[in-house]
């Protein structure tokens, strides 16, 4: 049955899936291309902005010779990275969102759309096993599909920060490993629930595309969310913020050790923070980000399971055409 | 005509609200910021001298010019965190709109028709399937030209306050998410996603392969102004500070008869002069040519934008109904 159904579904889908996965794989490609491009550089460890520092404005004899050896690889490197990496990654942000609505609006919008629901709603003994039976086996598709340009923007991210491991680090976090997959089956949701409410593919592309670009900039909101039950709390006046770190807020720690939000830091600017006390950075620290990630990436997978499981309640109330 | 109009806009009333939506949004984010920028009132003399400004800044460190930089920094500050954070945010914007918007008018106007089975029906009414294509594809041409006018015009006020010392419409400055050429790329890609629409017959494969197309020919056509452009440099001194919004093309060196060498022939010498008689210039495009490049490539991807219409019309003609 599944073997079949697979078959079927595969079928009528097969321009957008083939398109979502020469998608991927190019995207992969490129990234691993300027990976090898960066790690083929051979960038010494202390030539980098980040471990040295910009090049100092008046230095010393010992910086200045430092510098002119590091000069030419330093100026290919960041060239690279800024022309090609981040352009990769520029595009990282955009795939995944766009491969989960080219695959999911059409799962169920095309069906109504072209009259062909009521026959294939009449033949499935349930409409929600219908649903389900193309649903979930696709979403895992896309998952699988997803990971080659999440595993390889992995690659490239510890090839364009040497410095930092890039299983512990937040930089660049949603571009790369299963943060990446996760905001794809998110938006594959979506795009499922959206087509089956509208039951027209275009106007479904749209409003879903329009939504998805709305969890973009939510999904920032939810990391900060999730985030604070990982975070450290740092003195921000002693402590410069870690590199692969990511500062969930900043708040203010009163001389009993209780922390209050900043209602407005203009008042405070010059004259510290009021009653004695310090500025705290609330700091997710760069080895928290494998368990981040993961429970980012299944809240994302959740939520995209239960907007499909939505939409099974709603296709079985919907008229067929 | 007034029927096939009605019927038109009726068949594609969810994408043509959603396109002048998105228009009227675009636009209001685009003049909402632009009077912010322009609230902030900053003086001309504490922008940033860039290397295409006419703003000649104090060099030396004295108190004159200590007491002007204190007096700027709260304006600049502001100015400046509304431009990178916003503005900058809101004029990205402009370079996918036209490309969306062409191709959510172009796919479905002959692809929705033939996926859903009613082109046999149409073409069989009409008295000819060219003439079925042109009345409806040249009047939404139209409208979308006049919908996108709406954002390319507010993007030149934001450009303006963007950068108050350049007049936005001499001004290579974000050339493309703007103006004509903003017109210009969303007609192209409404031509192509026409044509994409009638050849494959079904909306979301030509969606993707029309946004494929248009981005690489949109891409191209950048290349091909950029190296056009190239040709109308001229040499400034290097020392001149040339109008705001003119494009820097690349530094030469000039010989005692005029003539240009690439700078890689520089030789210094110990007290930093060009040596052998040669001066070092600065290739640039005059911002007063701006208009003139911008509005030919415009009506180029318009042109070609209609010239594709034009090869639909002839392939609806042979094409199998269905």
């Amino acid at each position: 049955m599944i073997p079949t159904t697979f078959r079927l579904l595969v079928k009528s889908l097969r321009f957008e899936i083939a398109a979502v996965l020469v998608g991927a794989l190019l995207l992969a490609g490129a990234a691993l291309v300027v990976t090898a491009h960066l790690n083929s550089l051979g960038m010494p460890r202390d030539c980098l902005y980040e471990v040295s520092g910009p090049p100092p404005v008046e230095p010393t004899a010992e910086q200045a010779a430092h510098d002119a050896a590091c000069g030419a690889k330093r100026q290919t490197f960041y060239i690279l990275v800024n022309e090609e990496a981040d352009r990769v990654f520029a595009l990282m942000a955009v795939f995944p969102i766009g491969g989960g609505l080219i695959v999911g609006v059409p799962l169920v919008a095309r069906e109504i759309e072209w009259g062909t629901a009521p026959l294939a709603w009449t033949l499935a003994r349930s409409r929600r096993r219908w649903l389900v039976g193309r649903a979930v086996p696709l979403g895992v598709v896309l998952a699988v599909v997803l990971a080659a340009p999440a595993f390889s923007g992995q690659l490239l991210e510890g090839a364009a920060e040497p410095s930092l491991d890039p299983g512990a680090s937040f930089q660049d976090f949603g571009l790369r490993g299963a943060p990446l997959i996760g905001l794809g089956v998110l938006s594959y949701g979506v795009a499922v629930a959206i087509g089956t409410a509208m039951g027209r593919q275009l106007p479904a592309l749209i409003v879903a595309g329009c939504m998805a670009v709305g969890l973009l900039v939510v999904s920032d909101g939810a990391l900060r969310t999730l985030g604070r039950g990982f975070t450290s709390v740092v003195d921000a006046s002693t402590v410069e913020v870690p590199l692969g770190s990511f500062v969930v807020d900043e708040q203010i720690r009163d001389p009993d050790g209780v922390l209050h939000p900043i209602v407005n830091s203009a008042t405070y600017v010059g004259d510290g923070p009021p009653g004695g006390g310090t500025y705290v950075w609330l700091l997710l620290p760069g080895d928290r980000y494998p368990a981040v990630a993961s429970v980012f990436s299944g809240v994302l997978a959740a939520v995209a399971l239960g907007l499909v499981g939505a939409s099974a309640e709603i296709i079985e109330r919907r008229r067929a055409s | 005509m007034r029927i096939t109009l009605r019927l038109l806009v009726k068949g594609l009333r969810f994408e043509l609200a959603a396109v002048v939506l998105g228009a009227l949004l675009l636009s209001g984010a685009a003049l909402v910021v632009a009077a912010q920028l322009n609230a902030v009132a900053i003086p001309r003399d504490c922008l940033y001298a860039s290397s295409t400004g006419p703003v000649a800044m104090p060099l030396k460190d004295d108190p004159a010019f200590e007491a002007h930089e204190a007096a700027c920094q709260a304006k600049r500050q502001t100015f400046y965190t509304l431009d990178n954070d916003v503005a900058a945010q809101v004029m990205a914007l402009m370079a996918p709109f036209p490309l969306l918007a062409g191709l959510l008018l172009g796919v479905p106007l002959v692809g929705r028709e033939i996926e859903w089975g009613t082109a046999p029906l149409a073409w069989t009414l009409a008295r000819s399937r060219r003439r079925w294509l042109l009345a409806r594809a040249l009047p939404l041409a139209v409208v979308l030209a006049i919908v996108l006018a709406l954002p390319a015009l507010t993007a030149e006020v934001l450009e303006g306050a963007r950068d108050p010392l350049a007049n936005p419409w001499t001004s290579f400055t974000d050339a493309g998410l703007r103006g004509p050429l903003l017109v210009g790329r969303g007609l192209l890609t409404f031509g192509l996603a026409v044509g994409v629409g009638a050849l494959l017959g079904r909306q979301l494969p030509a969606l993707i392969v029309a946004g494929v197309v248009a981005v690489l020919l949109l891409s191209a056509g950048d290349i091909a102004r950029t190296e056009g452009t190239r040709g109308l440099a001229t040499a400034v001194p290097s020392d001149a500070t040339p109008t705001s919004g003119s494009l820097f093309v690349n530094q030469a060196l000039r010989d005692q008869a005029g003539m240009l060498h690439p700078t890689s022939e520089i030789v210094i010498g110990s007290t930093g002069e060009v040596a052998n008689g040669m001066e070092l210039v600065t290739l640039i495009v005059p911002a007063a040519k701006a208009p003139l490049v911008d509005g030919t490539v415009a009506v180029a991807f318009g042109a070609l934008g209609f010239l594709l219409i034009g090869g639909t019309a002839l392939a609806v003609e042979r094409r199998r109904a269905s």
